[in-house]
């Protein structure tokens, strides 16, 4: 039945097709519709990597009240000593360790506390380590306990009994763990972008040394990162391009696996040289949609999601730290890095680089040698 | 003599076959190709039947991702076109639907006044046209829409909105009504200001 009313058939013609230019941001709009992948369980990555860097953290913890053990168990009470079992599990044969204990700091002398020791042999050594906490010594006597016990921690040592400990010449060791704490300023910017945003990231890190040299690094940096990027979409039948610009706030979980090289280090200063992959996950996503013919007021719109991408070692990190004592345990560190995009971050599917520098605060967890 | 329109359509359609096999195949130079190419099209279907760019974005953006996801389904011995309005329109349909709890009145201040929209001279009556359809009030737009510009009946009509058909034709007979007051309107505004607004855009 055809339509014989004139006002529809006027309507007809002047809607049915018009030359729509085409617009670029619907386009990108659509890939993040085409790449969002339905269904993925978000939890499970998430949970994963959060306890990967607890249970690093806990190993941590484990090795700092852990490492007592042994020499408290052994000094005090031979018999008790047999009650210490080693739990300290990493394998670090005797030379490595030597080798560790050269580039330690300075150690001060050891202090006595029988009545910690006392007290330490019948119940939780973890109290004995925390109340004597301001000495340093390295305790080589964990080796006839445990020959493979990484020492780490602070110990006690009574001068009486450190004559049945292993006499070993007095070394600088490196502990084989650092924690940090960084805040990085970053630049980050996708193609295409618009003007330059500073973003903003904090974290925590821990460093395990494998060698005096050599090392790896975990950790969880949170960073909020603010970029844009745009551009004009082209001009038809008389029509002035289109501006349209995307502003995208982004909340990032960063979970980087590091292997980090000593290029240089003497007494006070080190030289660094880290890479490795980062996993991003992208906690919280808000993108602003803004479109501008140049004539009409700006269009804008706002899109958020939640917990909706995850990017497992997405992103390569290549960065040179330069470190400064500050003191024996402590030391700064100033480190400009890159990181580089492996894989389209996030809804937009953004190649979205960053270059900063971070500043950190490094913590050794020490141990110190028993100076005979 | 070859009829050069006649060789110009046919290449285009071996070559939007083509573009379609390659959606098939999820590739995505292919997939934008596509979106490309109808694009035109089917946001104007998505602006007939919202009240704003952003709404009309929404909806063939859904309507593509239809599209592309059921791909494989397209007969290809029917018009291309038919097959993707339809999808693009039934979107559009289910957007209404949607917001149906929420539509009280359009959004008047989101439409300039009648001729100050205009960039060019030929696109003057278009965004006009536009304008008007998009002031009715969602019921009568919708209705006047399936059925003055993309041809179905009151039955059909009452069959995808779930009304009836009698009031598909009422409803038709009010978006006719107002859209034939406020084009007088308009005409006579027009007539007195296009002289105006030619200079005001240096044409």
């Amino acid at each position: 039945m055809k339509n014989e009313n004139k006002l529809d058939q006027f309507f007809n013609r002047g809607l049915k097709e018009p030359e729509t230019p085409f617009n670029e941001l619907d386009w990108e709009k659509m890939e993040g519709l085409l790449d969002a992948k339905p269904g993925k369980r978000v939890l499970p990555l998430w949970v994963l990597a959060a306890s990967g860097v607890a249970a690093s953290l806990l190993i941590l913890i484990f090795f700092m009240f852990n490492n007592k053990q042994p020499i408290t168990g052994e000094l005090k009470n031979p018999v008790q000593a047999s009650v210490v079992e080693p739990k300290i599990t990493p394998e670090v044969p005797n030379e490595q360790k030597e080798k560790k204990l050269a580039s330690a700091q300075q150690l001060s002398k050891p202090m006595t506390s029988p009545v910690s020791l006392g007290s330490a042999a019948g119940q939780g050594i973890l109290k004995a380590t925390i109340s004597n906490e301001p000495s340093v010594a390295i305790q080589e006597s964990a080796a006839p306990m445990d020959e493979d016990a990484v020492v780490s921690i602070a110990a006690i040592v009574e001068p009486t009994t450190s004559a049945t400990t292993q006499s070993k010449p007095i070394f600088k060791a490196r502990s084989p763990f650092v924690f940090s704490i960084i805040a990085a300023p970053d630049i980050s910017s996708s193609p295409a972008n618009l003007s330059s945003k500073v973003s903003t990231n904090i974290g925590l890190l821990g460093t395990y040394f494998i060698t005096k040299k050599i090392s790896i690094s975990t950790g969880a940096v949170y960073g909020r990162k603010l970029y844009d990027y745009g551009g004009i979409s082209l001009p038809a039948y008389g029509n002035p391009g289109k501006k349209w610009e995307v502003d995208a706030d982004c909340k990032v979980l960063d979970i980087p696996l590091n292997l980090n090289y000593q290029l240089f280090n003497n007494k006070n200063n080190s030289i660094t040289v880290n890479t490795g992959l980062s996993s991003y996950f992208m906690l919280n996503e808000r993108y602003k949609y803004i479109n501008n013919d140049g004539i009409n007021e700006a269009k804008v719109s706002v899109f958020e999601i939640v917990n909706q991408n995850q990017h497992v070692f997405g992103v390569a990190n290549l960065s040179l730290s330069f470190n400064h004592q500050i003191t024996n345990k402590l030391n700064i560190g100033v480190q400009p890095f890159v990181k580089i995009p492996l894989t389209g971050l996030g809804y937009q599917n953004s190649k979205l680089r960053s270059t900063g520098v971070a500043f950190s605060l490094n913590l050794s967890l020490s141990k110190s040698i028993n100076t005979n | 003599m070859i009829d050069v329109n006649a060789y110009r359509l046919t290449n285009k359609l071996i070559i939007v076959q083509g573009i379609i096999i390659g959606c098939i195949n999820k590739d995505r130079s292919s997939q934008h190709l596509l979106y490309k190419e109808y694009y035109s099209y089917c946001m104007a279907i998505c602006r007939r039947y919202t009240v704003n760019e952003f709404d009309a974005s929404d909806v063939l953006n859904n309507g593509f991702l239809k599209v592309f996801t059921h791909i494989e389904r397209y007969d290809a011995s029917k018009p291309f076109k038919v097959w993707i309005g339809k999808i693009i329109t039934n979107t559009a349909i289910d957007h209404y639907r949607s917001n149906l709890k929420f539509s009280t009145h359009e959004d008047i201040s989101a439409h300039e006044d009648i001729g100050h929209n205009a960039s060019i001279y030929g696109d003057l009556a278009y965004k006009d046209l536009l304008n008007l359809v998009q002031e009715l009030s969602p019921a009568y737009r919708v209705v006047f829409n399936l059925f003055a510009i993309d041809g179905y009946s009151h039955e059909e009509i009452g069959q995808i909105l779930g009304i009836s058909a009698g009031t598909s034709k009422s409803n038709l007979f009010k978006a006719r009504k107002k859209l034939q007051e406020k084009l007088d309107d308009s005409y006579l505004k027009y007539k007195t200001e296009a002289p105006v607004i030619a200079i005001k855009y240096g044409f």
